[in-house]
């Protein structure tokens, strides 16, 4: 899953987008609001960091603005107003989560996938697709019992294609992803980590759609 | 706050107390005053009532002596004593003597030597048997007899004696009821003012309500209006502090998120790369929350509660500024800046640490904002009988809609990739305030660049 960070001080923004990559999540940073809304109708994105002490326009009015659009990601407000007022008024506009600097990493990466769960409609952690368990908050793979070891990449391209399943993703989609800006992308990697995935999983798990991408067959 | 109650300790004076005794001392001693000038006008009219009587009483003696006597004498020409069945002598003693000083007539217990033995006629006072007697002497008509009348001076005494005794039983009686009587009434009055002072003393430090003039006597009224200004002060007081606080609190969030942040990312560092990268987060962080505190401290001393009274001292401005001009430049050197200077001699009164925070603030800023190879120019010097600091640079600038809203605290215009408190402009204006300084915003001086840049203009009284 791939995150939008608005946060204009620069060491948090960085030090945030550092911690979420150790965590498993592609992250761009932005440090405007104006920039934000660019970015989303660039990329997309799995869930929204939004600080609300942005210079120029306010985190708020990025908030009303995203969700009027009809924006429906998790959106999740990381800021240092800690008035019960703003936490309702931020709610009522349409995020998802109040998150009050300074947070912890752990329990932050913890609020993102509780939010996107619940924008995604599953009420747990654990993902089941015919033997294979996915365990969102571990990142751990089981098929029939057994621990599979996956990459960070090949997991984060095994849960889109299974919280995406009948769907066909593109190679740029899953690209996406995978990637924050900047980041180099080798040309084939995708093919190279559905390889890996191909062997480490079976081969029937993961369909080949000729020159559109790739799909996992929904569960019957 | 002190623990114990005011009360407790201040009881010298009370003006109940003062009132109370003023008005019963006031009270008995007028009461006294005019019972004593009563008794003297009641005696004096006593007196007078008792000599007319006296003197009537001899008129008419001696007009029935003169006829007994011209009989007697006719018949038997002795000493006469008058036979009566009244007791006279208890009251009243005569003697009728005639021209010859012969005594022709006398009631029982009269003496037979005259009363008045100088013979002034009138009253006189004369002393019979050690006691004091009221005598009054007359001729008749014709000047053949003269009557001597006396009478104890005892009985008039006694009369305003009963008087005086009245008197002093209705004082007796009148006193009391009187000193009830004020002293409900005073107590009466100082109820109100207890109720005033009971609604300010149940006030906690947060209860800063207006207590309430109605009901309460004029008198107290001007005391009630400034307590209740006092209230209004204290809590604009408390209101700023507390807002001070969650200001603070709130700006030291993002610092310390950066610092924890970093702090997680160093432990789980999967390269030193990474490490290395939120280590100088970390040490960034820690700079910024730093200054961010020191400038908060700078802020909260120069309070006008915390004011420690620091005096002015009288200095020219060029000198206590051409010490600053080493570091300034080598600071502008770092930053490949233009730096021009120019100081004109301008003395005026200023409190030089506090002025120097100023103008290290903002020194600070024209060097913070002004890109490489831009120009920031000092300047002072006398203008209109003000001395006048000027500081202007050819960086980014204040919009003009902006310029009065900088003033206020936590306000920063520029993204946050330019590290400052948002506090330094605050304390320009506070320490400007404090010298009775005025500062204005212009734009600052043009470069290559397109950008206005910012002069910031400075006028001290002199």
């Amino acid at each position: 899953m791939r995150i939008l960070l608005v946060e204009d001080d620069p060491q948090l923004g960085r030090a945030t987008q550092i911690g979420l990559d150790q965590s498993g999540y592609a992250v761009d940073w932005v440090q405007s609001a104006e920039n934000a809304l660019t970015a989303v109708k660039l990329h997309q994105y799995g869930c929204l960091l939004l600080d609300l002490g942005l210079p120029k326009m306010d985190g708020m009015a990025v908030l009303r603005q995203l969700r009027g659009a009809g924006f429906a990601e998790a959106i999740l407000i990381v800021t240092a107003r800690d008035q019960i007022a703003d936490r309702v008024a931020g709610l009522d506009a349409g995020a998802d989560d109040f998150i009050i600097k300074p947070f912890d990493l752990d329990e932050l990466a913890a609020r993102i996938r509780s939010a996107s769960r619940r924008a995604s409609g599953r009420v747990s952690e654990s993902i089941f697709h015919g033997d294979i368990e996915i365990d969102v908050a571990a990142r751990q793979v089981r098929q029939r019992q057994e621990l599979v070891t996956l990459t960070s990449k090949e997991f984060r391209i095994l849960l889109m294609l299974i919280e995406h399943a009948g769907k066909v993703l593109s190679r740029e989609q899953l690209e996406e992803t995978l990637y924050g800006w900047g980041e180099e992308i080798e040309s084939n990697a995708i093919q190279v980590h559905v390889h890996h995935l191909r062997k480490k999983l079976g081969k029937a798990l993961v369909r080949t759609v000729h020159s559109v991408g790739y799909t996992i067959d929904k569960q019957i | 706050m002190m623990k114990e109650s005011p009360r407790a300790t201040v009881s010298s004076w009370s003006l109940r107390r003062t009132l109370l005794a003023i008005l019963l001392i006031l009270t008995i001693s007028v009461w006294g005053f005019s019972a004593v000038i009563v008794y003297l006008d009641a005696d004096q009219e006593s007196q007078e009532l008792f000599d007319q009587s006296l003197a009537e009483t001899a008129h008419l003696l001696l007009v029935l002596a003169d006829h007994e006597v011209e009989e007697r004498i006719a018949m038997e020409p002795s000493i006469k004593t008058a036979h009566n069945n009244v007791e006279y002598s208890e009251y009243l003693l005569f003697q009728i003597w005639d021209s010859n000083n012969q005594l022709q007539y006398k009631n029982r217990g009269a003496p037979d030597l005259p009363f008045s033995k100088d013979g002034v006629l009138g009253f006189g006072v004369t002393t019979l048997n050690g006691q004091q007697w009221r005598i009054y002497t007359s001729w008749n008509a014709e000047h053949r007899f003269q009557i001597q009348v006396a009478e104890p001076s005892s009985h008039r005494k006694e009369i305003s004696g009963r008087f005086a005794y009245r008197l002093f039983l209705f004082a007796m009686f009148i006193i009391p009821l009187l000193a009830g009587a004020i002293w409900w009434a005073v107590n009466r009055v100082f109820r109100t003012l207890q109720k005033s002072a009971d609604e300010v003393s149940q006030r906690t430090p947060n209860d800063l309500q207006m207590v309430s003039v109605e009901g309460a006597p004029i008198e107290v009224h001007p005391l009630l209006h400034a307590i209740n200004h006092l209230f209004e002060r204290v809590s604009k007081t408390l209101e700023h502090e507390q807002r001070f606080t969650a200001d603070a609190a709130h700006e030291l969030r993002t610092p310390l998120a950066a610092i924890k942040t970093n702090l997680q990312v160093i432990q789980r560092a999967r390269n030193d790369e990474e490490r290395a990268e939120a280590v100088g987060g970390l040490g960034i962080s820690v700079d910024r929350a730093t200054r961010l505190v020191e400038q908060l401290m700078t802020l909260a001393r120069l309070d006008p509660q915390y004011d420690n009274n620091q005096a002015l001292v009288q200095l020219d401005l060029a000198t206590l500024l051409s010490a600053q001009l080493p570091s300034l430049q080598a600071q502008a050197d770092k930053l490949q800046l233009h730096f021009e200077v120019q100081l004109a001699p301008a003395i005026c009164s200023v409190h030089p640490d506090r002025f120097l925070i100023l103008f290290r603030n903002l020194m600070d800023n024209a060097f913070r904002y002004t890109p490489q190879n831009g120009y920031v120019k000092l300047s002072c010097r006398i203008d209109h009988g003000e001395v006048c600091l000027t500081i202007a640079d050819s960086g980014v600038g204040i919009p003009m809609e902006l310029r009065e809203r900088v003033f206020e605290r936590f306000v920063r215009l520029s993204d946050a990739s330019k590290p400052g408190s948002g506090l330094g402009l605050s304390i320009v204006k506070r320490i400007a305030e404090t010298h009775g300084a005025t500062i204005r915003l212009l734009d600052g001086l043009t470069s290559d660049s397109d950008q206005v840049g910012l002069s910031v203009e400075i006028r001290f009284p002199v």
